[in-house]
Formats: C-alpha cells, sequence, structure tokens
C-alpha cells in the first residue's frame, strides 16, 4: 500500500454504504421542503459566516423524507457521520462562497427516545442516541487539532491532512520514500486545523436514581458549535453515540503509540489504540471508559415525572405526550377510578390509621389551586397551606414525613433545628437542667413544592416571619452581606405544632392554644387539631395497628397505587388549570354567605372573622377538588367538598368555647358540625343557623336548651347507643344461632322470619335499654322524659343525618331485608336498627 | 477438572477453561464453579483473605476474598471480553478470554488484533470497598483466626513474596529507568514499609496511612480494593457488607502502565490525556495496585451481620436452639454493665437492651426496631462513656465512639459528599454498614458556636436517630438512604439530639473502669457474651395471638384508667422493649412475664424521669 496514501488519515477502504449514506444526506439537504421551501437552504448559507459551522438537522425531518436514511444514521451514526458532514460541506460549497479548508459539521436534533445513564451499554455503542442528565462538571474549551500538517525535521518535506482523533497523531513515517524518519515530526501549527472541544460530564438526576445506588455519570464530548452551551447544574438532553476510549489516557505520549494506525471504520468504536501496547513489560490493558461524542446539546424539556414540571408553558398535552402508554393508561385509569379520593389517601398514608379529614386536607394540598393574576398585576397564590396542631405522639412528624416522600419537591424540616447552610447556630447550655440547646438559623424553602415545617411552634419568630412572607407574597427575602435579594417561593407549607403546654386544652381557644400569631394563623387554609383522645374503640384499633407493625415480618405496604404512579398522577393532574362553573359559583357565595352570616351573629366569640381569605380558601381548595379529578371546570360538588373541609377547620376556630365539634380524631362518620347538630337536635332547621350561637339559644327557649348539647356528650352518647345496639346484635347472633339449628328442622320460613323480626332491636327497645343503663345518673321524672327526647334526636340524626356524608352509622330497617334503605325518621315510628356493618366507633 | 490447588492458585486458567469450553465469556459458568467449590466452610477458609494477609504477600492472579462494605459505585467499564490474538510465528489466531485481568501478559510472538470482528466487549461494575468501618478488634482477630490460609502461610507466601520482591524492584527500577519518572510518594512510602516488612514477615498491614483511601472513619486501617463485578444485573447497594471471592490483580507492572505517560504533553494539541481524566480523577479510579489491589469477583457472599460467632445465614431453630443454650450469659453482661454503670441495673439493663436492637422491618418510612437510647445524668467529671465504650467494643463486632466536641462537630464531616473533581463520594462518618454501634459523647460538648458544617452534622445526625435515613450530598441535589445504626447517646442532661427512650442514670456506687471489670471475665465467657449479643440480633421472635390479645387489652385498660398514661408511642416503646427483653433473654416469643417486667422497669424509669425534673 502506498505509504502516502496512509498517511492522509482519509478512510482507504472505502465505505460503499457510507458514501450512499452521503448521497442520500446530500439529496435530502437539497430536496427535502416544508411549505415549498427548501428548509435547510437558508440555514446553510447562514453556515457561510466565519463563526459558524455546525448545520442543525431535526432527525424526524430525515425519518419522513427517508426512512431508509434515518435508520442508516441512527444505526450506523458514528461511521457514516464524517460523511453526512461532508455531505453538508458539499451542499454549502454548492450554494456559495465557503472556503475550502472550512469544516463543517452536522448535529442532529428530536430524537424520538430517550435514555437514561443508567441504559448506556456496550450495544449501543456508536449509533445515534439520545441521552438525558445533570451537568456536574464542566471543563474550559479547548482547540482540537482536528488535521495536522507536519514537517518532517529529517527532509523539510510537508506532509498535510493527517487526521487527529482524540490524540496527537503524528505520521507514522515521512511521505519521501527516501527518508526512513518514523518518529522526528514537527507540527506545523499555522497550517494545522482545529475545532473547539470541550468535556462536561452528565449525571444521573435524582428522579432517574434507584434507591440505594450512587448516581452514574458520563463523560460527554462536545465540539464546534456544541461547546459552551450546557452549565454545571443543568439538566440537559445530548444527541451523539456513545464511544470508548482507553481507560487511562496517555494518547499524546510521542515514541508510546501503538503498532496500528489505521482508522477504524467499522462502528465498533473509533479509538484503535484501546489496548495499548507496553512493550517493555509485555503487557496490554484491556479496558475501556465511556464517554459520549455528543452533537447537540438542549436543555431537557422535563421527563415526566422528573422533579422540574414547573414552568408555565406545560400543557396536560405535552405531558401526555411524554409519557409510555403504559404509563398515561394508568393515569387515565385513575381519573376514572370512582373511590379516587379515598385510594389516593389509602395509597399516601398506608401506615397512619384514622384521622381521616387531615389526610383529605393534606391531600389537596398536593394538588393545590391555581395561581392568578388580577387586573391589577397581583399575584394571588394557588398554594394550600395547613397546619396540623395536636398532642404528642398523634403521628403529625409521620404525616409530615410521608409528605415529604410523596412529594414530588419538598423539604422537611423541624423548626427546632433548622438552618440554612451556610449560617450559624449557636450551641447553648441550660444551665438550671444542663441540656444544650441548639439557636437555630433561618430556613431554607422549596420552591414550587411543599415545605413541611415540624415543631412550627419552636420556630424562631425571625423564621416564622420569613414564613409569613412566603405564604402570602410566594417570595422570602433575603439579607446577605448587605445585598438584599428577593427569591421564589412559590410552596405550600404544611406544618405542625404542638399546642402551648403540650396538650391541647379544649377550653381554651386554639389561638390560646398554639403560640403562633394572629397572621401566620390567618395564612393557613386549613387547620387540623388532632387530640389524642382516650376512647376503648379507637384504643383497641390502634393497639392493632402496632402490635401488628411489631409482629409481622418483612411485609411490604400495601398501596393501592405506588409512589410512582401517584407522583405522575398529581403532576400531570396539577396541569389542570379548572375554572368555577356557573352553579359553583353560585354555591360558593351561597356557601360564603352563609358563613358570613354565622359569623356576624356569633359576635366576638371567634378567633377570627370569616372574611375574603376564607373564600380565596374556599375556591382554591374547590379548585384542588377539580383537579383531583382532572377537571376543567370547579363543579358544585367539589365546592361542598372543600366547603365541608372548610367548616371543619374553621369552625373549630371560630367557635373554640362550645364544644360541639368533633376536636377529636378525624372521623368522618361521627363528625358533624356543630350547626347540624343543633339542627338534628332540636329539630328547628331553619331557626339554628349558628350552630355556636349556645347563648342566642338559651334565652330564646329556655326549655330546649338543655336539647343542645355539648358535642363530647353527644358523642360519647352516640357510642354508647351504638354499643347498645352492638351488644343486642351480638346477643341476637348467638340466639339467632341456636335458634337456627333448630329452624332446619321444624319451623318454616315465615316463622323463621318472625323470630328474627324479634332479636332485631326496634329502636324502641333501643332507646329504653339505653335509658336503662344510665337509670343510676337520672334522678326525677321529668329529666327521664327529657333523657328519652335527647336520646331519640341523637338516634335520629345518627339514622338521617349522615347521608350527608354518605355514611351510615346506624341503618334504619323499615322492613326485615332491605337494609340498604335511608331511613327517614318521619315514614316509619319504631324501625329496627343495627349499627352500619363498615361502622368503627372511634 | 483442575484440582484444588488449582484453582486456587491459578482461578484464570479454570476460567479460560470454561471460556474454551463454552466458546464464549459467560460469568454465570464461572461463578456456579466457584460457588460449588465454595460451598463448604472449609474450601472457603483457605481461600487468603485480603484482610487479614497484606497484598503484597499474596500473589496476583491468585484467589483471594476480602470482607468489606461498598463505599463507592463508579461507573462501569468496558472491556474485551473475548480478543482474537495473532500468533506472529505461523500467523494463525485464535480467541482468547479477557475476563477477570486488568492486562494480558502478551508474549512477543503475540499481537492481539484490535479490529477483529470477533472481539466481543462487555461491562462491567467497578466498586471502591473498604474494610467494614469500626470493626473490632476481636472480630478482626477471630475472622483471621479461621482462616486456614493465614496458617502456616508464612512459608509458602515468603517464598512467593521474594520471588515476587525481586520481579517487583526489577519492575519499578525498569520503569524508572525507562520514563525517568519517579513514581509518586506514598507508592514510594509503602516500599519502604513493605521492605522493612518482608524481613519480619509479620503478618500486619503496611500502613498505607500516606493515601486517602477514603475510610469512613479516620482510624480504620486495612487495604480498600477496587472490585470488578461482572453480574449484569447486580443488587449491589452502597454500604453493602459483602464478601467477594475472586481474582486479586496487583501486578506492579499495571502501576507502570498507569504512571507513564506524565511526560510532555504537547501543550497545543487541545484534547490530551488531561482532558480525559484529571490528576484527581486517576488519582482514585486508577490508585497504585500496590495501595489499592483489584479484585475481580467470580462469586461472592452478601453479609447480613458482621460478628464471625455467628454463622452466615444462620436461621430459625439452629439460632434459637443456640440461643437457648447461652442465654445464661445474658446475667455476666448485664452484671458487667452494672459495675461500669455506677452500679446503676437499671441503667445498664437498658443498654443491654440497645445493643441487642437492629431495624427489622421498614414500615413505609417508619424503621421498626430502631432503639436509639439516652442516657442523661453521666457524671462529666469521670470518663464513663469511654470505660462504657471500651466494654462494648469487647462485645459488638462493629462501633465508633464519637465525641461530640464542638471541634469534632464543626470540622468532621459525617455525610458522604460528591466530590465532582476526583469523581468519587467522600465518605462521611456516618456512612457506615448496617447495626453499627454508634456511641455519642456529649458529655464533651461545651457552649461555643456551631458553623454551618457543624449544623449540618447536628442535622444529619438526627435525621439518622429519628429516622434511619441520611442524605447523602451530591451537590446538584441530596439523595436519601436508609442506614441502620445504634445510636447510643451520653449526655449531662437531656440531650439535644432525639431519642427513642431517654434514661437517667442514677449512680449508687463507684465506676469500676471496664479493664477491670473485663480482666475478671474468663475468655470462654466474654465468647459466649459476643455470639450470644450477635445471635440475638439476627434471631427471629413472633407474638402469639393470645399474647397480642393481651398487648392490646392492656393499652386499651391503661388509656381508661389514666388518659395520660399510655401515649401511643408509650406503647410502642413497650413493645418493641418487650421485644428486645425477650431476645435478650434468650426467648423468640413473648411471655405475659416478661410483659410485666418490660413495664415495671418502664415505670421506674419514667419515675426517674419525673424525679428528675422535679428536682
Amino acid at each position: 500500500m502506498d505509504v502516502a496514501d496512509r498517511t492522509t488519515g482519509v478512510a482507504h477502504v472505502r465505505d460503499d454504504l457510507a458514501e450512499r449514506c452521503q448521497k442520500l444526506f446530500q439529496d435530502f439537504l437539497e430536496e427535502f421542503q416544508v411549505d415549498g421551501e427548501v428548509k435547510y437552504l437558508p440555514e446553510v448559507q447562514e453556515l457561510i459566516r466565519p463563526e459558524r459551522n455546525t448545520l442543525t438537522v431535526s432527525y424526524q425531518d430525515v425519518e419522513s423524507h427517508n426512512a431508509q436514511l434515518s435508520t442508516l444514521v441512527q444505526e450506523e451514526y458514528y461511521r457514516v457521520f464524517p460523511y453526512l458532514c461532508r455531505a453538508v460541506r458539499n451542499f454549502a460549497r454548492d450554494r456559495g462562497q465557503v472556503p475550502p479548508t472550512k469544516e463543517f459539521y452536522v448535529s442532529f436534533t428530536d430524537l424520538p427516545t430517550r435514555h437514561k445513564i443508567r441504559e448506556l451499554t456496550s450495544q449501543k455503542i456508536g449509533t445515534l442516541l439520545r441521552i438525558s442528565g445533570q451537568v456536574v462538571r464542566t471543563h474550559p474549551v479547548h482547540p482540537e487539532l482536528v488535521t495536522g500538517t507536519f514537517i518532517c525535521l529529517d527532509c523539510q518535506t510537508v506532509i498535510k491532512d493527517v487526521e487527529q482523533q482524540f490524540k496527537y497523531t503524528q505520521p507514522t513515517v515521512c511521505r519521501n520514500p527516501v527518508c526512513q524518519n518514523r518518529a522526528r515530526f514537527l507540527l506545523d501549527i499555522n497550517k494545522s486545523r482545529y475545532v473547539d472541544f470541550q468535556k462536561v460530564r452528565i449525571q444521573e438526576t435524582q428522579a432517574e436514581l434507584p434507591r440505594g445506588s450512587i448516581p452514574r455519570s458520563v463523560e460527554i464530548i462536545l465540539r464546534a458549535e456544541a461547546v459552551e452551551q450546557a452549565q454545571a447544574g443543568d439538566k440537559c438532553d445530548f444527541t451523539g453515540t456513545l464511544i470508548v476510549v482507553p481507560d487511562v489516557a496517555q494518547l499524546s505520549t510521542p515514541g508510546q503509540r501503538a503498532e496500528s494506525s489505521g482508522r477504524q471504520t467499522s462502528g465498533d468504536g473509533y479509538e484503535s489504540e484501546g489496548v495499548r501496547g507496553l512493550k517493555a513489560l509485555g503487557v496490554r490493558d484491556l479496558t475501556y471508559r465511556l464517554a459520549f461524542l455528543a452533537c447537540s446539546v438542549q436543555a431537557t424539556n422535563p421527563r415526566f415525572g422528573g422533579k422540574d414540571l414547573d414552568g408555565d408553558d406545560v400543557t396536560a398535552e405535552t405531558i401526555k405526550k411524554q409519557m409510555t402508554d403504559q404509563e398515561w393508561q394508568k393515569i387515565y385509569q385513575m381519573s376514572k377510578d370512582k373511590n379516587l379520593y379515598q385510594n389516593l389517601i389509602k395509597s399516601i398514608f398506608p401506615t397512619i390509621h384514622g384521622n381521616d379529614e387531615v389526610k383529605r386536607g393534606v391531600l389537596l394540598m398536593l394538588f393545590g389551586g391555581v395561581p392568578k393574576v388580577t387586573t391589577e398585576k397581583t399575584n394571588l397564590r394557588g398554594d394550600v397551606n395547613i397546619c396540623i396542631v395536636g398532642d404528642p405522639s398523634t403521628a403529625k412528624s409521620q404525616i409530615l414525613k410521608h409528605i415529604e416522600e410523596f412529594s414530588i419537591r419538598a423539604v422537611y424540616t423541624s423548626g427546632k433545628a433548622s438552618s440554612a447552610a451556610g449560617l450559624t447556630a449557636a450551641v447553648v447550655k441550660d444551665e438550671e437542667s444542663s441540656e444544650f440547646v441548639i439557636e437555630a438559623g433561618a430556613l431554607m424553602l422549596a420552591d414550587n413544592g411543599v415545605c413541611c415545617i415540624d415543631e412550627f411552634d419552636k420556630m424562631d419568630p425571625k423564621d416564622q416571619v420569613a414564613i409569613h412572607e412566603a405564604m402570602e407574597q410566594q417570595t422570602i427575602s433575603i439579607t446577605k452581606a448587605g445585598v438584599k435579594a428577593s427569591l421564589n417561593a412559590r410552596t405550600s407549607i404544611l406544618a405542625a405544632a404542638n399546642p402551648i403546654g403540650g396538650r391541647y386544652d379544649r377550653t381554651k381557644s386554639l389561638k390560646h392554644n398554639l403560640n403562633m400569631s394572629a397572621p401566620i394563623m390567618s395564612r393557613f387554609d386549613l387547620f387540623f387539631i388532632l387530640v389524642d383522645d382516650c376512647n376503648e374503640v379507637t384504643d383497641y384499633a390502634i393497639a392493632r395497628r402496632i402490635v401488628d407493625l411489631h409482629s409481622r415480618l418483612g411485609e411490604a405496604v400495601e398501596r393501592i397505587y405506588n409512589v410512582d404512579e401517584v407522583q405522575r398522577y398529581i403532576t400531570f393532574a396539577r396541569q389542570f388549570k379548572p375554572t368555577l362553573n356557573k352553579d359553583a359559583q353560585d354555591f360558593i357565595v351561597e356557601q360564603y354567605k352563609h358563613l358570613r352570616e354565622r359569623d356576624s351573629t356569633s359576635m366576638a366569640r371567634s378567633a377570627w372573622r370569616i372574611t375574603v381569605r376564607q373564600l380565596e380558601s374556599m375556591i382554591r381548595l374547590s379548585e384542588a377538588m377539580a383537579r383531583l379529578y382532572c377537571q376543567d371546570e370547579v363543579h358544585p360538588k367539589h365546592v361542598k367538598e372543600a366547603f365541608r373541609l372548610l367548616n371543619k377547620s374553621i369552625i373549630r376556630v371560630e367557635t373554640p368555647d362550645v364544644q360541639f365539634d368533633d376536636e377529636e380524631e378525624q372521623q368522618e362518620e361521627m363528625d358533624v358540625d356543630a350547626e347540624e347538630l343543633t339542627q338534628a337536635v332540636a329539630s328547628q332547621p331553619s331557626e339554628m343557623v349558628n350552630g355556636h350561637a349556645e347563648d342566642d339559644f338559651h334565652k330564646t327557649d329556655k326549655s330546649k336548651s338543655k336539647l343542645s348539647l355539648k358535642y363530647s356528650e353527644y358523642k360519647s352518647m352516640a357510642t354508647q347507643l351504638v354499643i347498645t345496639i352492638r351488644r343486642s346484635e351480638e346477643r341476637a347472633e348467638g340466639a339467632r344461632f341456636l335458634f337456627l339449628s333448630f329452624c332446619i328442622v321444624v319451623i318454616q320460613f315465615q316463622d323463621l322470619h318472625s323470630c328474627f323480626r324479634r332479636i332485631r332491636s326496634k329502636k324502641s327497645d333501643i332507646v329504653n335499654q339505653y335509658l336503662k343503663d344510665i337509670e343510676s345518673e337520672i334522678e326525677t321524672e321529668a329529666e327521664l322524659a327529657e333523657r328519652k327526647l335527647l336520646v331519640d334526636k341523637v338516634l335520629d340524626r345518627l339514622i338521617t343525618h349522615c347521608w350527608y356524608y354518605k355514611d351510615h352509622v346506624i341503618l334504619a330497617l323499615k322492613e326485615w331485608g332491605e337494609t340498604e334503605d335511608v331511613y327517614t325518621p318521619s315514614e316509619e315510628d319504631d324501625p329496627f336498627l343495627v349499627v352500619h356493618p363498615n361502622f368503627v366507633i372511634e | 477438572m483442575p484440582c484444588i490447588e488449582d484453582w486456587l492458585t491459578n482461578p484464570l486458567s479454570v476460567a479460560e477453561g470454561i471460556f474454551y469450553e463454552t466458546g464464549k465469556p459467560d460469568h454465570e459458568r464461572v461463578r456456579e464453579f466457584f460457588s460449588s467449590r465454595l460451598q463448604e466452610n472449609e474450601a472457603l477458609q483457605r481461600v487468603p483473605s485480603l484482610n487479614d494477609i497484606p497484598c503484597h504477600l499474596l500473589k496476583s492472579k491468585s484467589l483471594v476474598r476480602f470482607r468489606c462494605m461498598i463505599q463507592d459505585m463508579f461507573d462501569p467499564e468496558f472491556f474485551l471480553a473475548v480478543f482474537e490474538a495473532m500468533n506472529k510465528a505461523d500467523n494463525t489466531s485464535h480467541l482468547r478470554c479477557g475476563m477477570y485481568q486488568d492486562m494480558i501478559g502478551s508474549p512477543d510472538n503475540f499481537e492481539v488484533m484490535l479490529e477483529s470482528a470477533k472481539n466481543v466487549t462487555k461491562e462491567r461494575q467497578t466498586f471502591y470497598c473498604v474494610p467494614i468501618p469500626g470493626e473490632t478488634d476481636w472480630a478482626k482477630k477471630k475472622f483471621a483466626g479461621k482462616n486456614v490460609a493465614s496458617k502456616g502461610h508464612g512459608i509458602a507466601v515468603e517464598q512467593s513474596s521474594g520471588m515476587k520482591r525481586g520481579h517487583d524492584d526489577e519492575m519499578d527500577q525498569d520503569e524508572n529507568d525507562q520514563l525517568g519518572v519517579v513514581s509518586d510518594p506514598s507508592h514510594a512510602e509503602t516500599k519502604r514499609a513493605r521492605a522493612g516488612e518482608t524481613a519480619g514477615s509479620s503478618t500486619d498491614l503496611p500502613s498505607p496511612q500516606t493515601a486517602d483511601l477514603n475510610f469512613p472513619l479516620p482510624n480504620d486501617k486495612g487495604p480498600a480494593c477496587l472490585i470488578h463485578v461482572y453480574e449484569q444485573e447486580s443488587s449491589f447497594k452502597v454500604n453493602d457488607m459483602v464478601e467477594f471471592i475472586g481474582i486479586l490483580s496487583a501486578d506492579p507492572s499495571l502501576a507502570a502502565l498507569l504512571d507513564h505517560g506524565k511526560e510532555d504533553s504537547p501543550e497545543l494539541v487541545g484534547p490530551c490525556p488531561d482532558d480525559l481524566i484529571t490528576p484527581e480523577e486517576k488519582a482514585v479510579h486508577h490508585p497504585p495496585p500496590s495501595l489499592v489491589p483489584r479484585l475481580h469477583c467470580l462469586t461472592y457472599r452478601s453479609l447480613t451481620h458482621s460478628n464471625p460467632y455467628v454463622p452466615h445465614g444462620i436461621k430459625g431453630e439452629s439460632s434459637s436452639q443456640l440461643m437457648g443454650q447461652l442465654a445464661g450469659v445474658r446475667g455476666e453482661i448485664l452484671s458487667l454493665l452494672t459495675q461500669i454503670a455506677y452500679g446503676d441495673s437499671l441503667t445498664a439493663e437498658y443498654i443491654l437492651l440497645h445493643l441487642v436492637s437492629s431495624v427489622y422491618n421498614w414500615s413505609g418510612i417508619m424503621p421498626v426496631g430502631k432503639f436509639a437510647l439516652n442516657i442523661s445524668g453521666c457524671p462529666t467529671s469521670q470518663s464513663f462513656p469511654q470505660e462504657l465504650y471500651k466494654f462494648v467494643e469487647q462485645v459488638v463486632p462493629k462501633c465508633h465512639f464519637l465525641s461530640m466536641t464542638l471541634k469534632n462537630m464543626n470540622s468532621l464531616t459525617f455525610v458522604p459528599q460528591k466530590d465532582y473533581t476526583a469523581n468519587r463520594l467522600k465518605s462521611g462518618i456516618l456512612q457506615l454498614s448496617e447495626s453499627t454501634n454508634l456511641m455519642v459523647d456529649e458529655t464533651a460538648l461545651e457552649a461555643g458556636q456551631l458553623d454551618g458544617n457543624g449544623v449540618k452534622n447536628v442535622t444529619a445526625l438526627g435525621s439518622v436517630i429519628s429516622w434511619q435515613k441520611l442524605e447523602y450530598d451530591f451537590n446538584f441535589y441530596k439523595a436519601e438512604f436508609t442506614t441502620n445504626l445504634l445510636v447510643l447517646v451520653l449526655s449531662e442532661g437531656k440531650s439535644l439530639l432525639p431519642s427513642d427512650c431517654h434514661v437517667v442514670l442514677r449512680p449508687q456506687g463507684q465506676l469500676q473502669p471496664a479493664q477491670m471489670a473485663l480482666e475478671s471475665v474468663n475468655p470462654d465467657t466474654l465468647e459466649q457474651m459476643q455470639t450470644f449479643l450477635g445471635l440475638a440480633r439476627v434471631a427471629e421472635y413472633s407474638l402469639s395471638a393470645e399474647m397480642q390479645e393481651v398487648l392490646q387489652n392492656d393499652f386499651v385498660n391503661s388509656r381508661q384508667q389514666n388518659h395520660s398514661s399510655m401515649s401511643v408511642e408509650d406503647f410502642h416503646l413497650l413493645l418493641l422493649l418487650s421485644r428486645l427483653m425477650a431476645l435478650s433473654c434468650g426467648q423468640t416469643s413473648l411471655t405475659p412475664e416478661m410483659w410485666n417486667r418490660v413495664k415495671q422497669m418502664e415505670a421506674e424509669r419514667r419515675a426517674r424521669l419525673v424525679s428528675n425534673s422535679s428536682n
């Protein structure tokens, strides 16, 4: 073979496939038209400018033009790349004045599939790929020698166009046949050609990282116009190909060159010197290192479910596009789930018992309302803030921790020891107890996420102010080194606080129970109060759960939807921007009026007045509710749920002295707000608008005043009634069993029927039984009558009222067998009562 | 079939044999071969361990094992699993296997055909492994004692090492002559250390302390190792304890291969080697093999515990039986602890329970079984924490003592952090393997300023105690890793760190130095203690249905009597304590007596807390 030929570095073997590809690609450039114009012509003409050299081609264009070409490019990318560049050069030369030595490059974008760093395997070497990752390190841009011009130091022959590939390659031998020089050459810097070169390293993003693994990284080699496009911290997509380079590079060491020098033209790696010779020692290294030779860099449009879905231009449609079919199907299926609300709660908090209202509120917080900008350019936040106040050991921290686990972007911090990195905190020794205390600094917030703050009440007042700003303005101001900066902090706050004195004091208002300033308190949309209440049945349930936790081994937590699915669903649903429809608007207005009226009649008893803030909260919650079902419109039913949640929270705060409401653990079935309770008990719905207006009530109707009973009383009474019924049911059950065995032999069906009738509890029986139970407490006959009336009302309420919550505590059987019917007290006087099978006494 | 000596001393030939037999690089077959050979414990003991025998005394390319913790996972590497070799003499070519080696000896008459289509490129993973952090001396000794290979290894090793030394020196000289490059100082240092040592042929390790081997704990010694794993789908996680068995590769010529090429790289060429790999990165990823040997993993054992007395993978019947036999030793441990704890038997009891605790289940985000203990009321004047640690060190396989001084808190690194320059995970004190005892001495804390690093450290420690989670710092984001550390905090007042259980120490007598207490114990008993504590941690435990009923009723009743007498958390703690109590008594299920005993103990502890706060 001719020596001179070899040294030019151009592949000496004709690569037919690649050449055909070059031709096809040139055809593509010339022929591909959009709207009658040759799409890439103007861009190629741009390339004539000295600073330009790279033509960006959409892979999808190539695919639509010539599927064969596109497949070829994808599969044999590394092999055909120089030919594609040559096609661009030819095309450019045909269309304009181009310096003959100028190099052109091609870069591809819009590759349909995207790979993770972990998916790069040796099979993928040489093919066109798109990978995404976070840039963690960038190196300065260097000039890279593309082709070198050498001068032989022995005979001064000039050897041109020695191709360089990632290594300094001298001619193997002087092209002058007479000269035997193989080592001494001088590079003619001025006559050699260079290209910009930069190395960056990308790493797996947090979202892609499998649990318990260290993130993987890969070096990216950027050339020509692709340099300086990625900054450390950016999440980018790189299109190019995987190549292998020798693990320890020492390629440029003159005299240490390996024996082979011909450039490899097969698709399998570019580097012919992967296995280095170290002749002296007679050993060879066999390892390679991965690198990714990228031709184009683009900011990642976030992979679905990634942590960066915060752009305003993201719509549900674009998200749908980024999902796999399977993912999309799951989301569709979820949005059609009738029990979605409940199922999501179960999936997010599989280990927390009860507390359903808190869970609901927190779930809605994850969905959030729609942020708005008014005509005066004021921002109205869409984030829902929630505060959970409760006795120690009521699973507050767990709720927070679960949210941190679940939310797309969440920060968990404890008010006591939180501090932003870099700020100092002082260790102070308490003289009396000799305990050490850390005085906290400022706090970091999560933009576009949830900030879970445990022990909110223990937080430094300065930080509380910062939180205050964040909650309302959605920004946070930082003064540091004389510069005042305002940062975006569009975050939902989920706070947990302990009441003053450790335990919630029911005789005091929320305000007095909490070490928190009123302005901050008013920024919370929802307040939940968890009281460590003593109740036999709840205790049993809790004990059961804890014992279970300790006795079972290695069992995974059951979830209806797994973490990924819920996260995806929430991200998807959050793209909806539901608006209130007419009905919903009317409904909100009505409810708001309702609240206001109640507020005004309740005089100065409320912790704060119902204001526009609560109206805003109601709207936000309704929007969140609509989002939960992926709906574009807010319907009255959404408002209803929002109103209900709000009611639970506001009323509690409003009427702290009247213990009508359930301040205990949030039990849906028994949980009724004060207003409705009074209505039921007094059977005077129209007058009893204000549940907390006990005083008014006293004045207007003294005889009935006793009928409005404290909630705790109501509750204990209800529980007792339920237990009474259960007991008689159990008795009946036993009897029935005996009976049945007997029946089978003798009695006809009809008789059996009547037998059962007898052993079911009639309402009157229950009342009597109950009164008998509390006999000792009753002294006068009048009191007995009163008690009877009361019991009647409570029972009615237990039966009827719960239609509102779609849960019956006690079922009234009009006729044997019709267990499912809703009973209305007026219809029948003495129905049979059974406890709803699903009801759990809290 | 190769005989035993063959696969021990020349495992590569076995792998090659399999390669020629199947015609492809079949890791599965190789793994099976070695696994089946090493199934017998005795056979395994014949394999020399890097933990006990310094690397320079082992022959390169022989079969070795290494008991370690995965500290970092590097990016995967590609290598030529199969390559075509051309015989220069007669121009015939044949395929050779490139698995399980860093480099191939290439005799002059062979030429590697780099562009052959028959070459197969494969991928392997590389883990950076360190000896199990905090491993106590007795555990190390016991492991070493078990090792058949190290006994009577003297002569054989000396011979081979003698031979190797010659080779080695020659190499180094060659290298220096040829390239004029002085190998880096740490290399020279170890060489010196090595030279000094071969004379005495002691089995102590050379101390390559000049180099940063990235051990989580500053005082740890031993070799670090780069493990190449050939499994396609390996489920290794960082901080896993594993015993890797594979082919050692510590040929000094590898260093030569790595070392040269530093000389004049023409600046103007642009992408010179320094662009592809920085010096810092090279130091981490390609340290001299004398410092960090390579091990090509053939097979491995995942370790669930690191107690040499507890058989690997012991379960159910046999463990409970064994435990029953040793239950008597509980009293001994307790009495020793009581002596050290100023005669306070209640505190001693809690410490004992703490020693047998371990997270045994994750329920969602809840680590079940976590028992972080805070003992307050430690007199600052005396060295109670140190004395207690001296004892603990003698009975548990892994532990670390952390003096919580301001200086330590501000200067030490607790949380592993990614170093992007060197491209490695810089280790921190809290990067420890499963069930390591961590004793925190808060009595050493003084009032003063905690800087940013200190606050981060305290937060990290708090997070480990409360949630058993640690957020590794990857600069651009933090990734959460679960831990299973047993934290015992000794403080004067109530600790600033959270805890599951707080006990007030009530000195009843004088502090007995651990040394004295331990001297009274005969070695057999000590061994029993070590075994017993190890067994209790892995033993199975169950609650009978009746007992569950009793527990529930108890909870409900006590709440009925007095609302505040038992919170949910108290119940949790009681259940946990009763589990630990039962296990520490050698029982695998809870009895009502045990339950009452625990309740009584808790009542006493609480009474102390109350009286303490009213004082």
